[in-house]
């Protein structure tokens, strides 16, 4: 049996969970506050960052606390990290002018 | 639970502490008022340093005077700087609260005052010891939350439980207050879409880009990188961190420093100064600024989560410390009164964590000393600031 990583989804809306540990890419990751569910890890994910918990399409909200903290700039599917690379501020982006 | 029972107060909600405020009105007369204090427990110094009048200082230090922890105030002056003792004592009197004034320069000096001094604490310490005991229920409560020494357990652990904890305190009808709006910048419009009307809705938006405002000005903040390698992608994502501490309820208000909450619930605290013809310094100083801000709304405890590690408390009411960081409590668990640690160890989860602060809260009401407090914690910060207010009160 592997041992599973953990990650911790802190409201039941939320699309993406937090790293409780670094995760290796390729294990399976335990979601707190969810029974049972495992996603597999498709990146190496450091401690605290999130891991995509569904598919999410481009342009699409990032919930955490059951809330959009970022829009996804490309396609993300389970288990991918997010970060910077593919998600980014509503409120920076509206500051920039790049969204309404 | 037995039921609480706090110390009734003429007007006003009952304490859970019942102290003696030594308030010295200049730096000039804190040595005199530390002296006249001395090791007592149950009498707390504290005090403005300006020379020049601030309004502000004044009103915080009323509001300190007449917080239901307080019984009776001894005001320590000078005698020739801005601030009015004599007014402060007037407004202090009418709440029924034992007030009285020394004047260093009328008093002959430093032995004298403080000889003087020493006779009307005891005397006032006798008195207190007869305040009557009234049962007190959490709708009685007004309970602060405040972080400080965050690190990257804090949005995961220690504010989210805490989160949990102000919505069983909001439900049980406590009141709640939270502070730090210029935290909010990130998620102005989700704290907006959480006021409890349209107009406390716009009030929120307002309030936000004030503290937006004043922070571009004073330089203060934002997304650092230290954030972004510890895993925060964006503002609105570091801004719900902190912004989670409040739970999910309603905010029914907004209020100022110095400012009772008018009603039950949750309220916003807005302790950023109003634009004024001074740039005085930042908002909040250091954690221990916005930890007196709270108790100067009238916060019977102070909800204070760390993850770095803080060991600060305060004057007048008890700061409960709850750790976010497993490795953190390890190392300074004597300073730290709930381990929200074990949400990252999976030990527990967010729900049992916040039960336990809320347990906390009851203990810490009914008499038992939180960490900080037991340590003898007594920090306290009183700037120069500026804010306007509407008196309604």
């Amino acid at each position: 049996m592997q041992q599973k990583a953990r990650a911790l989804r802190i409201n039941l809306r939320d699309n993406v969970a937090i790293a409780l540990e670094d995760i290796p890419a390729g294990v399976g990751v335990l979601i707190e506050g969810l029974d049972r569910e495992v996603v597999i890890a498709l990146h190496s994910i450091p401690f605290a960052h999130k891991i995509a918990l569904s598919s999410i399409k481009r342009g699409e909200l990032i919930l955490k606390y059951g809330v959009p903290i970022a829009f996804a700039l490309a396609d993300i599917p389970i288990g991918e990290w997010i970060h910077e690379h593919n998600a980014k501020s509503y409120h920076e982006a509206r500051r920039g002018g790049e969204i309404p | 639970m037995s039921p609480l029972r706090g110390y009734q107060r003429r007007e006003g909600p009952p304490g859970i502490r019942n102290l003696v405020a030594c308030i010295h009105t200049v730096e000039c007369s804190s040595f005199v008022a530390e002296e006249i204090a001395g090791a007592s427990p149950s009498v707390h110094t504290l005090g403005f340093p300006g020379c020049y009048n601030n309004p502000y200082a004044s009103r915080i230090m009323t509001a300190l005077a007449c917080h239901p922890n307080v019984g009776a105030v001894l005001l320590v002056s000078l005698g020739c700087e801005g601030t009015d003792a004599g007014t402060m004592a007037e407004t202090i009197r009418q709440t029924g609260r034992p007030v009285d004034i020394i004047r260093i320069q009328e008093a002959g000096g430093t032995e004298q005052a403080i000889r003087r001094g020493k006779k009307i604490v005891g005397d006032m310490l006798a008195g207190l010891e007869k305040t009557p005991r009234v049962e007190m229920s959490i709708s009685d409560l007004t309970i602060g939350t405040e972080c400080g020494g965050s690190d990257a357990t804090s949005g995961i652990a220690a504010n989210p439980a805490v989160g949990h904890a102000f919505d069983m305190l909001v439900d049980a009808g406590a009141t709640a207050i939270i502070e730090e709006t210029l935290e909010m910048v990130g998620c102005a419009e989700i704290v907006a879409s959480r006021g409890a009307s349209m107009q406390v809705a716009e009030q929120l938006r307002e309030t936000v880009r004030k503290a937006e405002e004043f922070s571009l000005k004073a330089n203060q903040s934002s997304i650092a990188v230290g954030n972004r390698h510890g895993g925060l992608t964006t503002i609105e994502e570091k801004s719900m961190g902190a912004f989670a501490k409040c739970g999910t309820r309603p905010i029914r208000g907004i209020i100022k420093v110095a400012q009772k909450p008018p009603g039950h619930g949750l309220f916003v605290l807005d302790s950023v100064p109003d634009p004024s013809s001074f740039l005085l310094g930042y908002s909040n100083p250091n954690d221990s600024e916005g930890v007196l801000d709270l108790i100067s709304c009238g916060a019977h405890m102070v909800l204070f989560t760390t993850g770095r590690g803080s060991v600060i408390g305060s004057v007048i009411s008890p700061v409960l410390k709850i750790c976010g960081n497993p490795r953190t409590y390890a190392r300074m668990s004597a300073d730290m009164d709930v381990n929200a640690g074990r949400i990252v160890t999976g030990e527990a989860g967010l729900v049992e964590i916040g039960e336990q602060i809320f347990n906390a809260v009851l203990e810490v009401a009914a008499g038992q000393q939180t960490k900080s407090e037991a340590l003898g914690h007594r920090e306290y910060c009183i700037p120069y600031k500026y804010q306007d207010v509407c008196e309604n009160a």
